[in-house]
């Protein structure tokens, strides 16, 4: 391997070693939050961020179709699960305004509460999927 | 050394690569040596805009917890758009890839 080959080799590795370091702090928003809904738009929060760093990975001309196609079913699943949540938070919000209303129950809340929070901890794994595949992409 | 420092390093590094004045001894051609590092620095670059992104929100987040606020449902709903716009572009290069994966390959004609 001759000078140039080295160096080359070297920013390779470097810049690569740049982007696992980035890796380190995905969890920041969700170690932030404090509350149900905090946490929860933590996740929907992370999950846009990705998915929209894997639409504009759609354009790159140095991703192969098939890594493209990988980044894609990853994000079809996390979207299916985060819509979920989405749905969730809508519905504890609903519950928590008939709540102030005097048209429901705390318990009715309680559960809706306990739905969002269940949806959030099936939602992590996936985002991280996501994050992953466009990470291992690039 | 922060993201941002070392795409520009890379981008300097591909400029350089890219002049044809300093055609050295590397078995790496000069052009496509450029053209990787170009690509690397893109890379990075998205990864550093995905980085400082991921510090805002998280400075966000915090600043709710410390206030006890939940978020608002314009901000919910800013979210949910934004979603909805970057999946709609995956989904149209899913699409295409798909079209281009089930069109015929081209005849190679002999003569």
């Amino acid at each position: 391997m001759n000078t140039h080959q080295r160096t080359y080799t070297t920013w390779v590795v470097f810049a690569l070693s740049v982007l696992v370091l980035q890796a380190c702090s995905i969890l920041d928003p969700m170690r932030a939050a404090e509350t149900t809904e905090q946490r929860a738009f933590a996740a929907y929060g992370t999950y846009v961020i990705f998915v929209e760093r894997a639409a504009e990975l759609m354009d790159s001309p140095a991703l192969s179709d098939d890594n493209k196609l990988r980044i894609i079913a990853a994000v079809e699943t996390s979207t299916t699960v985060t819509g979920e949540l989405f749905n969730a938070m809508s519905e504890y919000e609903a519950a928590k305004a008939l709540l102030d209303q005097g048209q429901t129950t705390e318990e009715r809340v309680l559960i809706a509460s306990q739905n969002l929070n269940s949806w959030v901890e099936k939602a992590m794994p996936l985002i991280q999927n996501l994050i992953s595949a466009i990470q291992g992409a690039t | 050394m922060g993201p941002l420092l070392i795409v520009e390093i890379l981008n300097a590094f591909a400029t350089v690569l890219n002049n044809p004045k300093i055609n050295g001894g590397s078995n790496i051609p000069l052009g496509e040596a450029s053209s990787l590092l170009g690509i690397l620095a893109s890379l990075v670059s998205q990864g550093a805009k995905a980085d400082e992104e991921l510090k805002l929100f998280a400075g966000m987040i915090k600043e709710m917890a410390n206030s006890s606020r939940a978020p608002t449902h314009e901000e919910w709903s800013a979210l949910r758009s934004r979603a909805q716009a970057a999946v709609e572009k995956v989904a149209e290069t899913k699409t295409k890839i798909q079209a281009k994966k089930a069109a015929p390959a081209p005849k190679i004609i002999k003569e």
